[in-house]
C-alpha cells in the first residue's frame, strides 16, 4: 500500500431530509479547521440561496480537511451529495468518487425512506458505511432503538455507532477518527495513466469550466493535455486545485486526490457528470465505468411575463446554462403567450429550482406552461417525431401511433403499505413487473409506469399513501404507445395552445373537467361572457362559463377630482399587465400553472 | 374653449362624519367657520381677478354640510362671487342634508335655483348603520320643505349600503320620486380609512355582494325610467331639461373652478387641487396663491380623459368634435380598443357610447382606451 494513499480517506455523508447533514458537513469543517469559526456561516457547503431555505442540496461542493490522528495527518475529502431522485445520477457519480460513506440517522425519528435508498445507494456502490446517530441532544431521542433499527433494516453493525449532537458540536471528534479508523483508503495506480472521474462541474469566469474530479489513477498537473473520453475533447490543462472549500491550486493531483481541473473549456457542456479524464498521450484504453449521457425527461414553456422582458429571459438562461449543462433549452413561440422557451430538466424539483433561480437571481417574473413529457409520434406517412410541447402534435387524421416515454420504478417499502402502492400504480397506468421481499420489514416492487404519471404528482401521492415511508427510484426504460390524445382548452372559442396537453384517453373526460372549473375560478370576470371548453380534436368534452363582469365603477368623479379617478385607472392597468391578453381575453399567470394541480381533486 | 365656467365651492364641515363618506370634511367650530370662510371669500376675489374674463353660468356649493357655514357666510360667498365674476347663472345648486336647519327662503333670496338633498336610503336600519344623521321620516318632510320652495330638487339616493336590498334601495326612490326633478343614485365605494371599512373587517355587518348592487342599480334605473326620469349619466337621472348642468361640465370636461379646501379645478390645461386641510388653507395654500397643487395635462391626457369622462353619460363623446379639436383619427388611433369593445360600445354617426345595458362597465371599457 502506498504511504500516500493511506493518509487519504475520501467520503460523503448520506441521510434523510433534516437528519442534519449539512449541519454536521459544518462542524467537521469547522472542527478540523477548513474553515474558521468566524467565516462560518450555517450550512457553508450548501452555497445557494435556495439550498440553504430549502435544506437541499444541488449543487455538489467538495471539500479537503486536514485531520491529525495518532500523530499522523490524514486529507479528509468531504464530497457532498444532492438529495433528490432528479438528481439521482449525480449522487451515484459522487458515490463513486468515495470509498466510504457517513450514515446520518436523526436519533428521534429513527430510520426513514430517503436513509434507507441512500444507505442502499451507498452499499449498491461498494461503500464502506460509518452509521452515526444524530440529535442525541433532544429529550426525545431514542439512540438504542436506533441502533437496532439500523442493524435490522439495513444490516450495518451500529454497535460503535457515535452518538453525536451536530447542532450542539457533541462527539464530532468521534466521526472523525471513525472515518479514519474504519473508512478505507484509495488504492489507485499512481503510475498507470491518468483516469479521473468527473462528479461535477461549475462555470468560473476566470477560468472557464471547471471539472470536480476524483482521481482514480494516475496524475495530473498544469500543461497536461488532456482528453475527454466521451467526447475525444482535447483541452490543455491549465490548473489544478483542491477546495479548502475555496478553490486553492496545488502542483500536482494524484491516485487518491479529490480536486478540480481548469482547462479553458468554454463550454460547461464539455465537462459531462461521469465522464472520465485522461491525457491525450499514453491515455487510459478504457474509461471508467458508469458514464451516463444525461438527457432532460421533463419540458415546459418558459415565458416572461412582460413580454418585452424576452432578451432578458434568454440572457438568464445563458448565465445558468453555464452552471448546470443539464438544463437545455431552445427559443419558442406561442399563441397566448408569446416569444419564450422550451426548456428541458431533469426532473420537477430541477425544473422548480431553475424557475426559482430564474425570477430570484435574475429578477424575472415568468409565465410557466403544465410541464410535458417527450413523445415518439409515428404519422401515417411513415415518419417520426419527436413532440415535447404539446401544441406541436400533429393533426390526428396524421398520427399512426404516439409512444410515451416509460420509467422502471423499484419503489423500497414496509410490507404494510404494498397494496396501497400498487393500487396508486394501477391507477397510474403502472404495468406489474416483480414483487421481492428484502427482508422481514422491507420489500420492493418493480413497475413499469408511464415517466408522464411519475412527474406529475407520483412521489407525493407515493409519500402520503406510506407516511413518507416508501422510496422511489426510477430508470429511463423506452417508449411505449398508448391511447393518447392531445386535450385542448378553448377560451371564447380560440385554442389556447399553452394550455394543452397529452393525456391517456381514459382519462381525458375528468381531467378536461377538473381543468375547465379551475380556469373558471382563475379567470377573472371579464366585460363578456367566455366560455371555457376543453376539446379533443373538434369536439368538445367539457364546458364552464366565466361569467361576465356586472359592474366596474370606479369612482363617481364628483367635485372634479378626476387625477384620482385616472390613478386608480392606472393601478387597474398594472395590474391587467400581469395578464396575458389572449384575442379579447386576459388570462393571470396562475392560469397556465393551474393544470398543473390537476390531480388536488380528482 | 371660452364656454362659461362653473364654480364649486366646498364646505367642509360637519357634525358627523358619514361612515362611508371620505371626502374631506372637519368638526364644525364657529371661529374657524367664519376664518374659513374669509379665506374663501378672498380666494374667490383672486380667482376672480385671474379669471373674471369668462362668465360663470354654473354655481355649486358642496361639502360637508354647506348649511352648517350659517346665512350670513352664504350671503357672504355669495356676494365675492357677485364681485369676482360675470354671473350669468343657470343653476345654482346648494347641497343640503335633511333634519337640518336649512335657510330655504335666504337661500331662494340668493338666487339658489337646485337644491340636492342627501336623502341616502329611507329605511331606518340602513340609515343608521351609515351613520347619517337624520332617519327616513325626516328625510321626507325636508324634501317636502325643499319642494315647497324650489322646482328643481334632487335627491341623492346610495345603493350597496349594509342591511339594503333591492326592494329597500327601491323603495326609497319611490319615496322620494314625489318631490323631485332629478336623483343621483350612487354605488357604495370604500375606501380603505373610512369607519365602514373597519367595521367591515371587525364583522359588525356586511355588505350586500357585487351582483344584489347591480339588482339594486338595475331595479332603481327601472322604477325611474317608469316614473319619466331618463338617465343621462351612469348614476344620475332626470326629467328632461333637469339634467344638472353643473355636473355635466366635469362630464363633458368643460372648465370650472374650485374654491375652498381639497376643492379642484380645472382651465386651460391645468387641473388645481387645493390641500385637503382647512388650516393649510386659512393659512393661504390654495389656488390663486401658486400654492396649489397642480397637474398639467398633456394632448393626449386631455383625449384620454374626454373618453373616461364622456363614456359615463348616455350622449357619450363626439368623435367628430374630438378629432377635429385634437387632429387625428380616432378610429385609426383606437382601432385595438374599438375591436375588444365590440358589443359593448354602441355608434350612432359621430357620437360613441357604451351601450344602454353595458354602463356599469365604465371603468373597464376607459380602461381599453388608456395607452
Amino acid at each position: 500500500m502506498d504511504q500516500r494513499q493511506s493518509k487519504i480517506r475520501n467520503f460523503c455523508i448520506v441521510a434523510h431530509i433534516d437528519h442534519g447533514k449539512s449541519t454536521l458537513a459544518d462542524r467537521l469543517m469547522e472542527l478540523t479547521g477548513a474553515v474558521g469559526k468566524r467565516d462560518m456561516k450555517d450550512q457553508l457547503l450548501d452555497s445557494m440561496d435556495i439550498e440553504r431555505e430549502r435544506g437541499i442540496t444541488i449543487k455538489l461542493t467538495p471539500v479537503r480537511m486536514k485531520y491529525v490522528h495518532n500523530g499522523e495527518e490524514y486529507t479528509l475529502n468531504l464530497i457532498d451529495t444532492p438529495g433528490h431522485v432528479d438528481f439521482t445520477y449525480e449522487v451515484s457519480r459522487s458515490l463513486a468518487a468515495c470509498e466510504g460513506a457517513i450514515l446520518i440517522v436523526d436519533a428521534t425519528q429513527g430510520i426513514e425512506a430517503q436513509t434507507l435508498t441512500n444507505a442502499y445507494l451507498a452499499i449498491d456502490n461498494d461503500l464502506e458505511i460509518i452509521p452515526v446517530i444524530n440529535k442525541i441532544d433532544l429529550a426525545s431521542a431514542r439512540p438504542d432503538e436506533c441502533k437496532k433499527e439500523i442493524e435490522e433494516v439495513i444490516g450495518l453493525d451500529a454497535t460503535e455507532a457515535p452518538l453525536i449532537s451536530a447542532k450542539e458540536g457533541v462527539n464530532i471528534e468521534e466521526v472523525l477518527k471513525e472515518v479514519v479508523e474504519k473508512l478505507p483508503p484509495p488504492h489507485g495506480e499512481e503510475n498507470a495513466p491518468l483516469r479521473a472521474l468527473i462528479f461535477d462541474s461549475a462555470y468560473d469566469n476566470y477560468k472557464g469550466a471547471i471539472c470536480n474530479v476524483r482521481i482514480v489513477d494516475g496524475s495530473i498537473r498544469a500543461g497536461t493535455r488532456i482528453v475527454m473520453m466521451s467526447s475525444g475533447k482535447e483541452f490543455e490543462c491549465t490548473e489544478v486545485g483542491v477546495f479548502t472549500p475555496t478553490m486553492q491550486p496545488v502542483d500536482e493531483l494524484k491516485a487518491g486526490d479529490v480536486g478540480y481541473i481548469a482547462a479553458s473549456i468554454k463550454n460547461v457542456k464539455d465537462t459531462a457528470v461521469g465522464d472520465t479524464i485522461t491525457t491525450a498521450q499514453n491515455g487510459a484504453p478504457e474509461p471508467l465505468k458508469g458514464y451516463k449521457k444525461i438527457s432532460p425527461m421533463v419540458f415546459a414553456g418558459i415565458y416572461p411575463a412582460d413580454g418585452s422582458k424576452y432578451n432578458d429571459l434568454r440572457d438568464a438562461l445563458d448565465k445558468l446554462n453555464l452552471n448546470d449543462a443539464s438544463l437545455v433549452y431552445e427559443a419558442e413561440t406561442s399563441g397566448a403567450l408569446g416569444f419564450g422557451f422550451r426548456a428541458g430538466f431533469l426532473g420537477l424539483l430541477h425544473m422548480e429550482i431553475i424557475e426559482e433561480r430564474l425570477e430570484r437571481e435574475f429578477d424575472l417574473d415568468l409565465v410557466t406552461t403544465a410541464p410535458s413529457v417527450s413523445y415518439m409520434v409515428k404519422k401515417t406517412n411513415g415518419d417520426v417525431l419527436k413532440v415535447d410541447n404539446p401544441s406541436h402534435l400533429p393533426n390526428p387524421a396524421e398520427i399512426e401511433e404516439i409512444s410515451e416515454p416509460i420509467v422502471k420504478a423499484n419503489i423500497y417499502t414496509p410490507p404494510e403499505y404494498v397494496g396501497s402502492i400498487m393500487e396508486l400504480c394501477q391507477e397510474k397506468r403502472g404495468i406489474f413487473v416483480n414483487l421481492t421481499y428484502l427482508d422481514t420489514s422491507r420489500v420492493r416492487i418493480d413497475y413499469s409506469i408511464p415517466l408522464a404519471e411519475i412527474i406529475y404528482d407520483f412521489f407525493d401521492s407515493l409519500k402520503s399513501r406510506t407516511r413518507g415511508y416508501a422510496s422511489l427510484e426510477y430508470e429511463m426504460d423506452g417508449y411505449r404507445a398508448d391511447n393518447l390524445v392531445k386535450l385542448d382548452f378553448l377560451l371564447n372559442g380560440e385554442t389556447c395552445d399553452a394550455l394543452s396537453l397529452i393525456v391517456h384517453r381514459d382519462k381525458a373526460y375528468a381531467r378536461a373537467r377538473s381543468i375547465c372549473e379551475r380556469l373558471k375560478d382563475v379567470i377573472p370576470r371579464q366585460m363578456f361572457e367566455i366560455p371555457v371548453q376543453a376539446a379533443i380534436g373538434s369536439k368538445i368534452i367539457a364546458r364552464e362559463t366565466v361569467k361576465a363582469l356586472r359592474k366596474d365603477v370606479l369612482a363617481k368623479c364628483y367635485g372634479g377630482d378626476i387625477t384620482r379617478k385616472k390613478k386608480l385607472l392606472e393601478k387597474q392597468k398594472e395590474g391587467k399587465k400581469r395578464m396575458r391578453q389572449f384575442g379579447s381575453v386576459a388570462i393571470p399567470s396562475e392560469a397556465f400553472m393551474s393544470i398543473l394541480k390537476f390531480d388536488d381533486n380528482e | 374653449m371660452t364656454t362659461n365656467r362653473g364654480v364649486y365651492i366646498h364646505i367642509p364641515f360637519c357634525k358627523r362624519k358619514c361612515a362611508y363618506c371620505d371626502f374631506y370634511s372637519v368638526s364644525p367650530d364657529t371661529d374657524i367657520i367664519l376664518r374659513y370662510i374669509d379665506a374663501l371669500c378672498e380666494e374667490i376675489r383672486e380667482g376672480g381677478r385671474r379669471y373674471g374674463d369668462v362668465p360663470v353660468d354654473t354655481v355649486y356649493i358642496g361639502g360637508g354640510t354647506p348649511a352648517l357655514a350659517g346665512e350670513r357666510s352664504l350671503e357672504k360667498i355669495v356676494r365675492a362671487l357677485d364681485d369676482a365674476f360675470l354671473l350669468n347663472i343657470e343653476e345654482f345648486t346648494v347641497e343640503l342634508n335633511p333634519g337640518d336647519r336649512n335657510p330655504y327662503e335666504t337661500l331662494k333670496d340668493l338666487g339658489v335655483n337646485r337644491i340636492s338633498i342627501g336623502v341616502q336610503s329611507t329605511s331606518d336600519e340602513v340609515l343608521r348603520a351609515a351613520a347619517r344623521r337624520h332617519n327616513a321620516s325626516s328625510a321626507i318632510r325636508e324634501l317636502g320643505k325643499a319642494d315647497k320652495f324650489f322646482d328643481n330638487v334632487s335627491a341623492d339616493i346610495m345603493l350597496g349600503l349594509p342591511y339594503q336590498t333591492v326592494s329597500s334601495a327601491t323603495e326609497s326612490v319611490l319615496d322620494v320620486i314625489p318631490y323631485v326633478k332629478h336623483v343621483s343614485a350612487y354605488m357604495l365605494k370604500l375606501s380603505d380609512d373610512v369607519p365602514m371599512t373597519a367595521s367591515l373587517r371587525s364583522g359588525e355587518y356586511t355588505l350586500p355582494d357585487e351582483d344584489s348592487v347591480v339588482d339594486m342599480y338595475n331595479a332603481v334605473y327601472a322604477k325611474l325610467a317608469a316614473h319619466g326620469f331618463a338617465r343621462y349619466e351612469i348614476s344620475n337621472f332626470a326629467f328632461r331639461g333637469y339634467e344638472s348642468k353643473h355636473n355635466l361640465k366635469y362630464w363633458r370636461r368643460e372648465e370650472y373652478l374650485g374654491f375652498g379646501a381639497a376643492a379642484h379645478s380645472q382651465t386651460g390645461d391645468s387641473r388645481y387641487a387645493n390641500p385637503a386641510s382647512v388650516k393649510d388653507y386659512i393659512g393661504g395654500k390654495r389656488f390663486g396663491f401658486g400654492t396649489a397643487e397642480r397637474e398639467i395635462i398633456d394632448k393626449d391626457g386631455e383625449i384620454f380623459e374626454h373618453i373616461m369622462l364622456g363614456l359615463r353619460t348616455s350622449e357619450g363623446i363626439d368623435v367628430a368634435a374630438i378629432e377635429k379639436r385634437y387632429g387625428f383619427d380616432f378610429d385609426e388611433r383606437f382601432s385595438g380598443a374599438l375591436t375588444r369593445l365590440a358589443g359593448i360600445l354602441a355608434r350612432e354617426g359621430d357620437r360613441l357610447r357604451i351601450a344602454d345595458d353595458k354602463l356599469l362597465l365604465e371603468s373597464a371599457v376607459a380602461l381599453e382606451f388608456m395607452d
